[in-house]
């Protein structure tokens, strides 16, 4: 569980609507998400000041307040409480009524969130994607430990990737992981489902997946190659420890149509048991010395 | 370390329980607990927890049983006999040291029959899943009532005056609100027909700190209503039992007897809505100052005498101060009719 001040992606811009607050755990931690009256994200701790109910569960108010469900307390972007129910015109709320506020970037579709609260010491990330015709989006909850997903997205990424029509052969990399500073590189050969899953030999590979993740595992970039190496698909996808044995899952991609269709690449709902038997822990094994505990460091 | 002894060491730690209040760390000790409703319990035997202590409760020829192993179990070993006495139609039992199980110490609830349940449709159970003191702090700050079951008792925000008072004794809280010029709610429009659309509202609570027990009761002026006792007895940290009784028999309206009762787990389900969620919010967090507003008064003084009461067990007083007999009667605070 990482406890630096950080950047962490906690949503996509499509998840928090303007008419209601979302709740998001995050190591550990359970943030607030709500849009005020600008239509500017904001992220508050989800406990009121005043007996710490869930203001996940309020209301946002025509001015753009978020309202605790429980006695109607009123917080703006920075926290701050702005209007007690019922006290009367000569009545002031101290300023010292408060809840922790914490920074909100909303770029490239993507919500960030500054763990540190308000006053963020690093720069956003980047999460930018190579533009293309077609985009999509997805978040899902997945019944897996976040390390494990990881360890398996390394080592076994068609146990958790879905492509249109395709499959990666696990068991056939492209040469050895390549590790630096900020992530790792390792690429897949891809074949077409019914081919990669038949065990068939496969001399010249059709498509290659190429895994960029970085060190903590939080942020991975996806990239689907034919064989001249030109980009046809790319995801970014966001992964994060939520609460126990819970990994939330979000990404958005582009990419351009094939004969084949858009070859989305996104996150099966669930994971196949079978599959994680097949895979060797070669990657993750290979990585585990490496991994930072902390977020630091973007792709190059 | 057993569950008093690590309650004991936790509340050494406590300085201030407004700075640090930390509901569920305390065991208050040697009060009654009206844990079931009599036809409930002539059912048995039955278990119901106190404190995480589970009772085994039964009629016999001889009266009532309370145990701690149900009577057909043939594990060896000792069994604890409890104090238990039956009451208002509940029955109660001790926890504590059972020397100290004095009967006259179970409250006075004068809208209730002493000897007699409420019927079927008067009476009931819900549970909130959380700590017992959050329930009776949620009890005591009525101001919840606006925004959590306005649907059932109308909105106060844009009422002419509120005011609360309050009073107490060492052993107990009582809340008085007073709202002039409250929105009539959808529930006393469409069942009711009220078709006023302001009322004046006087709302009473009266909690005992040791057992959760709570008296609660409004007057309208536009419509009648019912008191209610509650017993949020505290099975667990996490779990509370509320059994509840209304006291029918304080209004004549028939159609209002069978409606408001039928109302108990729609309301018991809004409270549920914040408090179960509230409860981590508290056990699981770094100790922090909660902000509160005149409103909380009560709630407050809830706070203080239970710190005093907890401070008192630890020194090993578990008496009951006189002015918890001389402030017995509330049916004259309550302004209901008593009945006998």
């Amino acid at each position: 569980m990482s406890k630096e001040n950080q950047w962490q992606v906690i949503g996509l811009s499509e998840s928090l609507p303007a008419d209601k607050p979302v709740g998001v755990h995050c190591d550990g931690v359970e943030y607030v998400l709500f849009r005020d009256a600008h239509g500017v994200p904001r992220a508050l701790e989800d406990a009121c000041a005043h007996r710490r109910a869930p203001l996940s569960l309020g209301c946002i108010t025509n001015t753009g307040l978020i309202e605790c469900p429980y006695h109607g307390w009123r917080y703006d972007g920075s926290g701050a409480c702005k209007v007690i129910p019922n006290l009367s015109a000569d009545e002031k709320v101290p300023r010292s009524y408060r809840v922790t506020g914490y920074a909100v970037h909303e770029q490239d579709g993507f919500l960030q969130l500054w763990t540190g609260g308000l006053e963020p010491t690093a720069p956003p990330l980047s999460l930018a994607m190579s533009p293309m015709a077609a985009e999509w989006f997805g978040e899902r909850l997945i019944a897996y430990p976040f390390r494990e997903f990881i360890d398996l997205l390394l080592d076994a990424p068609g146990a958790i990737l879905d492509i249109n029509g395709l499959a990666s052969r696990d068991d056939h990399r492209f040469g050895d992981p390549i590790l630096d500073a900020k992530s790792i590189c390792v690429e897949y050969g891809v074949a077409s489902r019914a081919t990669a899953r038949s065990g068939r030999v496969i001399s010249d590979f059709p498509y290659s997946l190429v895994l960029n993740v970085r060190r903590d595992g939080r942020q991975s970039k996806l990239q689907l190659l034919d064989n001249s190496r030109k980009l046809l698909s790319e995801t970014m996808l966001i992964a994060r420890p939520v609460e126990r044995a819970l990994t939330a899952v979000k990404w958005r991609g582009t990419g351009t149509a094939t004969q084949r269709g858009l070859l989305r690449i996104t996150a099966r709902d669930r994971i196949d048991p079978h599959a994680v038997m097949k895979a060797k822990d070669y990657c993750s094994r290979l990585c585990s010395a490496s991994f930072a505990p902390t977020g630091e460091g973007e792709f190059a | 370390m057993n569950v008093l002894e690590q309650a004991a060491a936790r509340t050494q730690a406590i300085t201030s329980p407004s700075a640090d209040w930390r509901p569920g760390d305390f065991i208050l000790r040697d009060a009654w607990f009206p844990v079931a409703h009599v036809p409930d319990a002539r059912r048995g035997p039955i278990m119901r927890m106190v404190h995480s202590t589970p009772y085994y409760i039964w009629l016999g020829d001889d009266g009532w049983h309370a145990e701690s192993r149900h009577p057909s179990d043939p594990t060896a070993g000792p069994v604890t006999v409890h104090a238990v006495h039956e009451l208002y139609g509940h029955v109660w039992v001790w926890y504590g040291d059972s020397h100290n199980a004095d009967p006259t110490l179970i409250p006075e609830i004068p809208f209730l029959w002493r000897n007699r349940s409420q019927p079927a449709h008067a009476r009931g159970v819900n549970f909130f899943h959380c700590t017992y003191e959050l329930v009776l702090e949620n009890i005591l700050d009525l101001t919840h009532i606006d925004f959590v079951h306005s649907s059932m008792t109308g909105a106060a925000e844009h009422a002419e005056e509120d005011a609360i008072t309050f009073q107490s004794t060492s052993e107990t809280v009582t809340m008085i609100r007073t709202v002039k010029g409250r929105l009539t709610s959808r529930f006393q429009r469409e069942v009711l027909g009220v078709e006023e659309k302001l009322q004046d509202q006087t709302v009473f609570t009266h909690i005992f700190i040791r057992s959760g027990v709570c008296f609660l009761h409004s007057h309208y002026s536009t419509a009648p209503s019912i008191p209610l006792m509650q017993s949020n007895t505290p099975e667990s940290r996490t779990l509370t039992r509320a059994n509840f009784a209304f006291g029918i028999e304080q209004t004549d309206n028939m159609q209002f007897r069978h409606a408001w009762p039928a109302t108990a787990p729609i309301i018991a389900g809004q409270d549920e809505f914040v408090l179960n969620p509230q409860n981590p919010r508290y056990y699981n967090r770094p100790p922090r100052r909660d902000c509160s507003t005149r409103f909380d008064a009560a709630g407050l003084h809830y706070r203080k005498l239970h710190g005093e009461l907890v401070a008192r067990q630890e020194a090993g007083d578990m008496s009951y101060r006189n002015d918890y007999r001389e402030g017995a009667d509330v049916a004259s605070v309550l302004k209901i009719k008593r009945l006998d």
